[in-house]
């Protein structure tokens, strides 16, 4: 029997690009898995996170990132995403530590990551996303999740001109596509 | 249209889905004597106001909380967004 060599294949094939001199960039990631506190567990969900990622855990819209890069974010009063770029122990040390808490489902598939960077990112997000994007009240380490161009996004701001937009891995390219058009027409 | 959500900030009403009179936060006791009348009125009659309305919004593209809005329907005018949990039974 043959021995396959077997790749992982990202949504959108580790595609980069720099339109108006904005940096579009696929964001990889190794894991994406999301966390819904149970019922009246709050306290014990926090305690967990805390041991687990060695951070607090974030309050609604917020984020962290642990000392091994590993990014949580809370989307909701009870649902947190947790991303891991590359760190090796993730699935077999923390997802189990988490697990001990909180429902976990594996998103990994689901999503698709993409940064943009650059000093005109905001009037190119400015086209497409209808959120206050102004430091004041979407300061860095912020993420929402929203609509651009009818799809649902999940947006993490990075720096000041750094950006993470999260969206579903089917329709990744139909978004990268919007990003692409609303760049060219800054 | 903005909705200024409790916990979030003001957010774009195209975040939004509809989801009808608040009256569907108070369920009849099917135990009661004229249930299948209350269940007529519950499911189907709405009193549909040019006015102040109170109705259901679901921000699926946002944290997916269910909100409590007072909305003016004749000028859109948002009167009052609350948590449809914190209001539940009051």
């Amino acid at each position: 029997m043959a021995k396959l060599d077997l790749k992982i294949k990202k949504p959108l094939d580790g595609y980069s690009k720099v339109i108006n001199q904005i940096k579009i960039a696929e964001y990889q990631f190794d894991n994406l898995i999301s966390l819904a506190i149970p019922l009246k567990t709050e306290r014990k969900c926090k305690l967990n996170f805390k041991k687990s990622l060695g951070e607090p855990m974030p309050n609604i819209e917020k984020s962290i990132i642990n000392k091994s890069g590993i990014l949580g974010f809370r989307i909701g009063l009870d649902l947190l995403l947790v991303c891991n770029p590359s760190h090796s122990s993730f699935v077999k040390k923390t997802v189990p530590s988490l697990k001990q808490a909180f429902y976990i489902t594996d998103q990994t598939g689901g999503w698709c990551g993409v940064r943009i960077d650059g000093d005109r990112v905001i009037e190119m997000l400015e086209r497409i996303c209808p959120l206050n994007l102004s430091q004041k009240i979407f300061a860095i380490g912020d993420v929402k999740r929203t609509i651009m161009d009818h799809l649902n996004v999940i947006i993490f701001r990075e720096t000041e001109k750094k950006f993470i937009l999260f969206s579903p891995s089917s329709s990744s390219g139909s978004f990268l596509k919007s990003i692409e058009i609303s760049s060219s027409n800054i | 249209m903005l909705i200024d959500h409790p916990l979030l900030g003001p957010r774009d009403a195209s975040e939004f889905i509809y989801m009808g009179d608040a009256k569907l936060l108070n369920r009849p006791n099917w135990k009661s004597q004229n249930s299948k009348t209350k269940f007529l009125d519950y499911g189907y009659l709405r009193k549909n106001p040019a006015g102040v309305h109170k109705e259901l919004w679901y921000h699926e593209q946002g944290d997916r909380s269910w909100l409590l809005v007072t909305r003016n329907t004749v000028t859109h005018e948002i009167l009052k967004v609350e948590l449809a949990r914190d209001t539940k039974g009051k």
